[in-house]
């Protein structure tokens, strides 16, 4: 019983490692960790080690924060005036104001707690005919367009009467804003079917923030095409105006709508493609048949045009689906389907059901997602983007040879010891005791799921070295001044040892709890790896290690 | 740290000789560094013919660290250490 008491930290030691053991490479060790496990282990690999993309992108919008809105009548009158003064769409405009927790309603006098947003759309050359448009011309318009959005964001301020200069517009957007579009790119990537992607928000150190999206196996040509496009979906008639004269538009069908998709569908006969949208709530149900009635759509409309243009000239009646300001489809409608529209319309409202038709597949996937996930309440600023990119063959062996290099460390590490104190009995358990510390940290990911990434590979490394270090330190404390014959000696030259070995490593805490708290991406992993291994060093393997070795020189 | 710290405690909370101290500091605290830089050395080298770019770097920079760490912990903290023991103390 005593050799027990005496031994209890090698004991627990020995406990920890089957533990692990059994965390990394039993089917059920891990907790939730088997989704994106492969291999052998369970361990999880970032995209560093397994292949992938990432993109760091800030968001693209300025925001006046601190702005005193006092009644809903001045929110709306602000949000229509910026609209107006600076030509964007009334989504690319945001008024908002907290109060007692709660967005969206007005504030009382004295307090600025409003917020305008503006989201402006990065231009890009694309959107442009190169016909018409030469890459000097672009140039400079975007130049111009740039040097003065500042000032002129608060001039609009000012026309929409808020006591706002320069000064207090700042780049970037609110926190509900940049939430938000986390969750909308979630939901992309979730509809997209990217397994293992991952959406986050991290801090640089002045204060900007990014959205950084990550995929597991997937080149960044993927992810980009997927995050790039705002995603908004509208249906739209356009139609001749009540007096017959001249065409306008009329909004049908918005993403803020309550409805559920079907999956893209290949028409029988015309190739072409569809997805379905069916109303979940019937007053949006009951508004799209108010919206039709009042376009004169409820009859059936015949359209055989293919442009805005076309339309007009040939005095059609058209439904447009228009996909991020680009018109893709110009459909009419069936008799039989305008037919259940009309009068009372009960016909669709037992059965609120629609197609949006589309020309390819693609376009059809990229509209249903957009309508699954929502449209993003700003886009990204890809301009300003920084990009990383493993392909999966690479990584794969990049992991091998990461463990031929990690295991030739060690076996230097290992002759170096032996050299010193020319005895395999104090050199053996100290690299044994020192690999357990390895062997206890990749137990601990797999058991939580956290994924191993170049970041948590340098914390190994750091801990292996402090790891070695310290026991160094205790071997040769213990054995300083001659040989130790007693117990008693021996407690108490390794508890002079261990004073050391707390004091470093409660420097090591310190100086690395700052990272470990902050976003700042990759450091993070590391600071919390280097913690871990420092806490499971001090308070388990190093403690054993002493057992060990006042085993094998007390007799 | 670690070997300053190690350097520290010896001299200053110990009882013996000033040099004597050192010594037993300095073979427990070089053994600790050599060893580091061994196996860092070992890694450099390893990941620059496997081509791994980052543990090449990782390993390079902390092979000239732990030397200028060498360097920094027994030639100024110990002029240091000693300067305080024999000279800056007088009461």
């Amino acid at each position: 019983v005593s050799r027990i008491r005496d031994n209890w930290r090698v004991i627990a030691l020995v406990f920890l490692l089957t533990a692990s053991g059994l965390a990394l490479f039993s089917p059920a060790g891990a907790i939730g960790a088997t989704e994106g496990a492969e291999g052998p282990t369970n361990l999880k690999f970032g995209i560093e080690l397994s292949g992938g993309s990432r993109i760091r992108a800030p968001v693209a919008g300025m925001t006046a924060d601190g702005v005193e809105l006092t009644s809903e009548d001045q929110i709306e009158q602000v949000e229509r005036t910026v609209e107006q003064e600076l030509a964007l769409d009334p989504v690319d405009v945001r008024v908002s104001n907290v109060r007692g927790g709660q967005t969206g309603q007005a504030g009382q006098a004295g307090q600025a707690n409003g917020t305008v947003e503006v989201f402006a759309d990065p231009i890009a050359y694309s959107e442009f005919d190169p016909d018409r448009v030469s890459r000097e011309q672009f140039q400079e318009y975007v130049n111009a367009s740039e040097n003065v959005s500042a000032a002129e964001f608060a001039s609009a301020l000012r026309a929409a009467g808020l006591d706002l200069d320069e000064g207090d517009v700042r780049r970037g957007v609110s926190q509900a804003t940049i939430e938000s579009i986390q969750n909308v790119i979630q939901n992309k990537i979730n509809a997209a079917g990217l397994s293992g992607g991952s959406v986050r928000i991290a801090q640089s150190a002045t204060g900007e923030r990014f959205i950084v999206v990550e995929s597991p196996g997937r080149s960044i040509a993927e992810l980009e095409e997927l995050i790039s496009r705002r995603g908004t979906v509208q249906v739209l008639a356009f139609h001749p105006d009540a007096d017959g004269g001249d065409y306008t538009n009329t909004t049908i069908m918005t993403q803020d709508m309550s409805y559920s998709i079907g999956p893209p569908n290949q028409d029988q006969r015309g190739g072409e493609w569809s997805v379905s949208v069916t109303f979940e709530d019937d007053e949006d149900a009951r508004r799209f048949v108010d919206r039709m009635q009042a376009a004169d759509f409820d009859e059936g409309v015949d359209c055989r045009a293919q442009t805005t243009q076309a339309i007009v000239e040939r005095g059609e009646r058209c439904l447009l689906t228009v996909f991020d300001d680009e018109v893709v489809s110009t459909v009419g409608v069936t008799p039989s389907f305008g037919r259940s529209l009309s009068g009372s319309a009960s016909g669709f409202l037992d059965s609120p059901q629609f197609v949006i038709t589309v020309p390819n597949q693609s376009e059809a996937r990229d509209i249903q997602i957009a309508l699954k996930a929502g449209r993003l309440p700003a886009s990204l600023d890809m301009s300003e983007r920084t990009s990383f990119e493993v392909e999966p063959a690479l990584a794969e062996e990049f992991k091998l040879n990461s463990l031929i290099t990690g295991i030739l460390a060690v076996l230097a590490v290992a002759g170096v010891v032996y050299i010193r104190y020319g005895d395999a009995r104090i050199a053996a358990p100290m690299v044994v005791t020192a690999l357990s510390e390895v062997v206890l940290l990749l137990g601990f990911a797999a058991a939580i799921g956290y994924p191993l990434d170049l970041s948590v590979i340098a914390g190994f490394i750091a801990v292996i070295g402090t790891g070695v270090d310290d026991l160094i330190i205790i071997a040769d404390e213990v054995m300083a001044e001659g040989d130790v014959n007693s117990s008693r000696v021996f407690q108490s030259r390794f508890r002079k040892a261990f004073w050391v070995i707390g004091a470093a490593a409660a420097t090591t805490i310190l100086a690395m709890s700052p990272l470990a708290v902050l976003s700042l991406g990759d450091l993070q992993g590391f600071a919390i790896v280097t913690i871990m291994g420092v806490l499971v060093g001090v308070l388990i393997t190093r403690p054993a290690y002493g057992d060990i070795l006042r085993r094998l020189t007390t007799n | 740290v670690d070997s300053d710290i190690l350097l520290n405690n010896h001299i200053l909370r110990r009882s013996g000789d000033f040099y004597e101290s050192t010594y037993r500091a300095m073979r427990t605290g070089v053994t600790m560094t050599l060893t580091s830089i061994s196996a860092m050395i070992v890694m450099t080298v390893v990941s620059f013919l496997f081509g791994i770019g980052l543990l090449t770097s990782i390993g390079l920079v902390l092979v000239f660290g732990l030397t200028a760490d060498l360097m920094n912990t027994y030639m100024l903290n110990l002029s240091l250490l000693r300067y305080y023991k024999f000279e800056g103390v007088r009461s």
